[in-house]
């Protein structure tokens, strides 16, 4: 129970970092630390990663200008795809196939957020020129290379100081 | 027995994304009849003040890498050079800026004693949704309640210099579009000879231009560009920006007048509300 409680602590602490600091820094703004830790829980298989994720959808949801439920429902599918992928079709767990995974779950949360954008603009529930297709594609590519940069060395930094983490990695 | 497991652990699975399916629908329903109002204010009232902190540092930041990068690379004297030079365009452009504020001010009668009934608010930070330029606000003022606040209100900073619109307002939070925003559009008049009247659109977050000016109109960098009063909610004479340069659309008859703003957008830290005009 205390787990659970230090990631929504956790989780509220990275969306907050992420508006309101990360957001107006070069190359950091790039980076989803929400999704990675989405991702982290879903491949160590957390007990309570749905729940986290939706937690997490629920809090950018209401931070957020676009429909509700975008957010939850895109954190939701990364979760179980990664999930999916790291258990049932990933042969080894080291870094480039984590790597590759991280780049998986980018595109397929972007590309979740982009058609749910289609779908209420579709209904009329959304402006689909408030979502700024134009540098979507571009802002796609730029955030998978800085986030798997991010990353690579986060990585290298806890293999050197923290061995047992590497474990969880290697099967 | 294997079959049966299997079987077990599909049915187990299918179960599992039924009841988060479930959930999923629960939440929205529970959003949109507005019971998870308290909650979501909560949180707002509770995140506040980390997130204006957070910001204030974030702004900070940007101000010192800005002013470093002009610095990296150059000997000590070609450093003083480019200080003392972006000095005195900075004076020059000051200056200029002062003189012309003067001189618009007594053309269009643009006072303090407006009648224009203001709310503070001060910048929390941007939208979650990744990439988006809009940016979050909260007034300043726990008096006023966020619904007055409409769509469409102009933001200002000090003496009336235009840097966004109200886009949305949640429970405690007003989003707002800046001008550079990709789908930001206002109506504008250039102050040359002629006045110029056109819409001025962000591109990406980078800039603001005026397309679509006829090429008989004469435009030179350098002209400053104010609200021209032709949208309901805007009242006319609020800065925008200077002419940086003329470009001529070379599929149309048309020239482009791309537009430098007063205020660097991306450091909006306390701004003003135009409720009423």
């Amino acid at each position: 129970m205390i787990n659970f409680l230090i990631k929504i602590l956790l989780i509220i602490f990275l969306i907050i970092i992420k508006i309101s600091f990360l957001n107006s820094l070069y190359f950091f703004e790039f980076l989803n630390p929400v999704l990675l830790l989405i991702i982290y829980l879903s491949v160590i298989n957390y007990k309570h990663y749905i729940a986290t994720t939706f937690f997490a959808g629920y809090i950018l949801d209401i931070y957020s200008f676009s429909p509700f439920g975008m957010h939850i429902l895109a954190l939701l599918c990364v979760a179980l795809i990664s999930n999916y992928i790291y258990f049932n079709i990933l042969t080894n767990h080291r870094f480039i196939p984590l790597m590759f995974l991280i780049l998986i779950s980018i595109i397929c949360y972007r590309a979740i957020l982009l058609f749910g954008a289609f779908i209420f603009s579709f209904l009329k529930i959304f402006n689909l020129a408030d979502y700024n297709i134009k540098t979507t594609y571009l802002d796609i590519i730029k955030e998978s290379f800085y986030t798997l940069i991010f990353v690579a060395v986060l990585y290298l930094l806890i293999q050197i100081f923290r061995k047992k983490i590497l474990a969880q990695f290697i099967r | 027995m294997n079959y049966e497991t299997t079987i077990m652990a599909i049915n187990f699975k299918n179960k599992k994304l039924g009841i988060t399916a479930a959930v999923f629908v629960l939440l929205i329903f529970l959003h949109s009849v507005n019971i998870l109002n308290s909650v979501e204010k909560g949180i707002f009232t509770i995140s506040a003040p980390l997130e204006k902190y957070f910001y204030e540092s974030s702004i900070e930041i940007r101000k010192f890498f800005q002013k470093f990068n002009y610095n990296v690379g150059e000997t000590e004297l070609e450093l003083l050079k480019i200080q003392n030079r972006s000095l005195i365009l900075e004076n020059a452009r000051l200056k200029l800026v002062d003189e012309e504020n003067k001189l618009l001010k007594k053309e269009l009668n643009f006072t303090r004693s407006n009648n224009f009934e203001f709310v503070s608010a001060r910048v929390m930070g941007y939208d979650a949704l990744q990439n988006s330029t809009m940016l979050i606000v909260q007034l300043e003022d726990k008096n006023i309640d966020t619904q007055e606040i409409k769509i469409n209100m102009p933001i200002i900073i000090e003496d009336g210099i235009l840097v966004g619109k109200v886009t949305a307002v949640n429970q405690k939070q007003i989003f707002i579009e800046p001008l550079t925003s990709s789908h930001s559009a206002v109506a504008a008049t250039i102050l040359n000879t002629n006045h110029t009247m056109g819409i001025i659109e962000g591109e990406l977050n980078l800039g603001i231009k005026m397309n679509m000016i006829p090429k008989t109109e004469k435009i030179k960098a350098g002209d400053i560009i104010v609200t021209s009063g032709l949208e309901a909610d805007i009242p006319k004479g609020l800065l925008i920006g200077t002419v940086l340069k003329v470009s001529e659309d070379t599929e149309k008859p048309f020239q482009i007048a791309h537009i430098s703003p007063l205020q660097d957008l991306r450091n909006l830290s306390k701004i003003l509300i135009i409720k009423s005009y």
